[in-house]
């Protein structure tokens, strides 16, 4: 490495003990997982054997491709939600647009297997909306059997990733893009053929990659619907069952970390060489439009449609959490409070675990994420990219596979003092969330230092402040609004994941809220207080997310009013 | 050259526009002539962009009519006009190559293939981007891109020819160098054109006529050098060029017409009406001469002080004080040429025939 200057040593110190921390706990368990699914069990030699039994057992060849099938069906569902929605908010003065971009954080304040036994019961065979549809027309629809309820969930649950890429691009298309066609003697739907839509794409396969990955890798909404040929599951069951030492887990994961690394570069190369925000100073977006009396109804009533499909999981776990018993009936036979008095006397240590452990792990990703960001943009340090590189790629890792990782490489690893393999020690747990939920931390604290003049930092300086206390006095300051918000982000999230940890808890007493949600769900008597559980991790994740939301509100809007007034007009 | 143009005439009449409750264009009058190079030009937020989008049909309905070649346009759809708007930013589509920007006006107008594809490198080949067709905007120079923009309208063969201040986005060399090669390409093709902008010498170096707009309100049309020596009002000779305004009213006693400032400096004038509210002198038609020295017939002179200068190249540019008034006088400046001092005491001299009387 070149000599550094005093002013950098402070920061390369900083920078080498993440780099060290990322190789530790992401890095070296994914190797170790890729390397695993090329080993001979056997013999300890390199080799393809493991995908030759993987490919010739028909059980895994169905699972590969149902969960292709899953995921590209979820993709299509989610888009045929999404592509009205983004149309009519963006294109119309349509009153419905905050309600519909509100939205957008379904994904984010309930991850879709707290969502689908409540869907099981709602739109079952034996289910509210099956069972009128026997008794007024006769019919039955297999909305959530075998795949079919997967994928239900599934483009529910996700299709607001669709829905906020493909709008963010709609709107920043300039108008003048629009316009310029019109004036050549463009208009309506070919317009929006020709114009529009090409423009909008990279968006929109933004989104379409992040809803195939996210349901390829999502294990517990097949698991809680039954549905067990499907990868994750398989490599949930296969590592849980037969032990860590089976190959098949390994294999399962080196393809689920393929595709997700296929659907990145897919988004990746969507938007590549084509930044198509065309959107102009002084005001872009499409124009918009009023919609006719009659249109308004018809577009009310299909957002009313839509929105009553999408909530359906939170309504369906409300009714749960307070009905006594609910079978073969549209509705519960009665309603009582049963089920949270239940949660509170035997179930509390499930949340404050959850609370212990997600607030560690924002804390932590805050403090990765505010060095990372410093790093990256406030110096000069050799390979300052690869950590935001390396801390971003926990992204197209599933959790799944960080979790097989961490038992395989962490199992021999013995913890002084509380004499037990790391693996199975509650704070496994912490680090999983800690490296899961860096990205988000990480993207909150680089858009905040993105907005700090370093010009600020330069004024410090000049009048005798060193690096470390212009960060402490100057920079941290006019961060906190974006790193509270990485905060409340990160330990929203955390709190709900369950892919990852569902491999780690070792005992019922460290076990987080979403593991407690997954063991009530397993049986039909749990049900009623997993939905109460769920309707507390609902409401603490949606109060955070509320919060967050609210943070960054403030501090734009406060940044907003520092700036000199505009003297623009007299030019 | 087979690119035909319906070179029309515009004209507006009693035009109006409200954003919302706000009158951003109020009563406008214009004709416009067939072939005509012709500018809008007013400070920015003046309405001069709104009225050229209006003649394109977009932006809210406006008041009153607008005819093209006759036909009253006002309330057809933008795609039914047939004007050619180049936007400020290009408005070049980016997933498209540059040939492909150029044919979309004749592929909407269901023009054959053969035909489009002939028109396409005519239309490159006027503005000399012919080996360009393939690329995408991305690639493209600014400069470059205007041009495509500028192929991309002319290959509809648009009545008339709207420019957003096309050249705003250009660096200053470019700029000139595409103000010559627009009105070049203008002139070639005997197109109604309007552009708007917010310089000055843009308009007047490219402009048969110009139309001078401030808060939605046309100021005064004419040619560049009628505006410059004859401005209508107080806006228009401050806006184009830089005017000494001395504002005050005409004093007449017998045979003998004044101005007297409100400062308190009188001026004898030829003729006078009791509508002139304010009088514009140029800097360049004002002159200090040492004090004591002999006037001529046609000049009269005031003691003055001088309180700044300014040293702009050509010009060496005064601030002086004389009878409560402050003044800018422009001297060409050659080297050895006297340089009064801050402080010293002056004579100004004016030629009551330089004097422009401003009414209301």
């Amino acid at each position: 490495m070149a000599v550094l200057s005093t002013s950098e040593r402070g920061p390369a110190a900083v920078g080498l003990v993440i780099a060290v921390l990322l190789a530790l706990f992401l890095l070296i368990p994914v190797l170790k997982v890729v390397y695993v699914a090329f080993l001979d069990a056997n013999t300890g030699e390199l080799t393809l054997i493991n995908f030759q039994d993987f490919f010739a057992s028909s059980l895994f060849r169905e699972s590969f491709y149902n969960s292709l099938y899953v995921a590209a069906m979820s993709v299509v569902f989610a888009s045929l939600i999404a592509l009205p929605l983004a149309y009519f908010t963006t294109r119309f003065n349509f009153s419905g647009a905050i309600i519909i971009q509100t939205l957008g954080i379904i994904p984010l304040i309930m991850p879709p297997f707290v969502g689908a036994v409540a869907m099981k019961l709602l739109f079952g065979s034996n289910g509210s909306v099956n069972l009128l549809l026997e008794e007024y027309f006769g019919i039955v629809i297999p909305f959530m059997e075998g795949l079919n309820g997967v994928i239900l969930v599934e483009s529910i649950h996700y299709f607001p990733f669709i829905l906020i890429n493909l709008s963010a691009a709609l709107i920043n298309i300039d108008r003048s893009m629009e316009e310029s066609a019109q004036n050549l003697g463009s208009h309506g739907f070919r317009m929006f053929r020709r114009i529009v839509f090409p423009l909008a794409m990279p968006g929109f396969l933004a989104g379409a990659a992040l809803v195939f990955i996210k349901v390829f890798d999502d294990l517990g909404t097949p698991l809680l619907l039954d549905v067990n040929k499907m990868l994750a599951p398989q490599a949930y069951l296969r590592i849980t069952s037969i032990g860590i030492s089976d190959p098949m887990g390994y294999v399962i994961s080196v393809i689920l970390i393929a595709f997700s690394l296929l659907s990145l570069y897919v988004s990746l190369m969507a938007m590549r060489g084509k930044d198509y925000a065309t959107a102009q100073k002084g005001g872009g977006g499409l124009s918009k439009r009023d919609l006719k009396p009659w249109e308004k109804v018809a577009t009310y009533a299909l957002v009313l449609f839509i929105l009553v499909i999408v909530l359906s999981p939170h309504l369906g776990l409300l009714l749960l959490s307070f009905g006594t018993v609910w079978s073969f009936a549209v509705l519960p036979d009665g309603y009582t409070f049963e089920h949270y008095f239940k949660v509170a006397s035997e179930a509390s240590q499930y949340i404050t675990n959850t609370l212990l452990y997600a607030g560690i792990a924002a804390l932590f990703d805050v403090i990765l994420g505010t060095a990372i960001a410093y790093i990256v943009f406030r110096t000069k340090l050799m390979g300052r990219k690869w950590l935001d590189y390396g801390a971003t790629m926990a992204l197209a890792v599933p959790g799944v596979v960080l979790g097989i990782g961490y038992l395989r490489t962490f199992y021999t690893v013995n913890v002084p003092f509380v004499d037990q393999p790391l693996a199975t020690w509650w704070v496994i747990i912490v680090i999983a969330l800690t490296v899961r939920r860096l990205p988000y931390a990480l993207r909150s604290c680089v858009a905040a230092i993105q907005q700090v003049s370093v010009m600020l930092e330069e004024a410090a300086e000049n009048l005798g402040a060193t690096k470390g206390r212009t960060v402490m006095r100057i920079v941290v300051p006019l961060m906190s609004g974006g790193i509270l918000a990485g905060f409340v982000t990160s330990f929203a999230t955390a709190s709900v994941e369950l892919s990852a940890t569902i491999m780690l808890v070792s005992r019922e007493s460290d076990a987080p809220l979403a593991f407690g949600i997954y063991e009530f769900m397993q049986s039909a008597s749990g049900r009623g207080p997993g939905a109460a559980l769920g309707m507390i991790a609902v409401v603490l994740v949606g109060l955070g997310t509320y919060f967050s939301h609210k943070i960054i509100e403030r501090t734009e809007k406060r940044r907003s009013s520092d700036r000199p007034v505009n003297e623009e007009a007299r030019a | 050259m087979s690119l035909q143009t319906k070179s029309s005439d515009v004209v507006i009449e009693n035009l109006g526009l409200k954003f919302g409750s706000t009158h951003v264009l109020k009563g406008i009058d214009l004709i416009i002539k067939a072939g005509e190079f012709f500018s809008f030009l007013g400070p920015s937020g003046s309405g001069k962009s709104t009225l050229l989008r209006a003649i394109a049909g977009f932006g809210p309905e406006p008041t009153g009519r607008i005819l093209i070649g006759g036909q009253e346009v006002a309330k057809l759809p933008p795609w039914e006009r047939n004007v050619g708007m180049v936007f400020q930013s290009y408005a070049l589509w980016p997933h498209m190559t540059v040939a492909q920007n150029v044919a979309f006006g004749l592929e909407e107008r269901k023009v054959a293939r053969p035909e489009i594809d002939k028109r396409v490198k005519e239309a490159l080949d006027l503005v000399d981007l012919v080996d360009y067709a393939q690329r995408r905007p991305s690639q493209l120079s600014g400069g470059q891109q205007q041009r495509v923009a500028l192929a991309r309208t002319i290959i509809i063969e648009p009545q008339v020819l709207l420019l957003d201040e096309p050249l705003s986005n250009l660096d200053a060399n470019l700029r000139v160098q595409m103000r010559r090669d627009i009105l070049s390409l203008q002139k070639k093709l005997n197109l109604t054109t309007i552009f708007v902008t917010h310089d000055q010498e843009e308009a007047n170096t490219t402009s048969a006529r110009i139309a001078v707009i401030n808060n939605g309100i046309l100021q005064q049309v004419g040619a560049p050098m009628e505006l410059y020596d004859a401005p209508a009002n107080q806006f228009v000779a401050s806006f184009l060029g830089t005017a000494n305004i001395l504002e005050g009213e005409t004093k007449t006693n017998g045979e003998l017409t004044a101005f007297l400032s409100s400062g308190g400096l009188q001026i004898p004038l030829n003729q006078g009406s009791d509508q002139i509210t304010a009088i514009a002198i140029r800097p360049q038609n004002i002159s200090l001469h040492m004090p004591g020295g002999n006037s001529s017939e046609a000049e009269i002179r005031f003691k003055a002080v001088v309180c700044e200068t300014e040293f702009l190249g050509s010009t060496l540019r005064y601030a002086i004080k004389t009878n409560g008034e402050t003044m800018l006088v422009d001297h060409v400046h050659k080297p050895g040429d006297h340089v009064f001092a801050v402080n010293e005491q002056v004579d100004m001299a004016i030629a009551p025939d330089q004097v422009t009387l401003l009414e209301g």
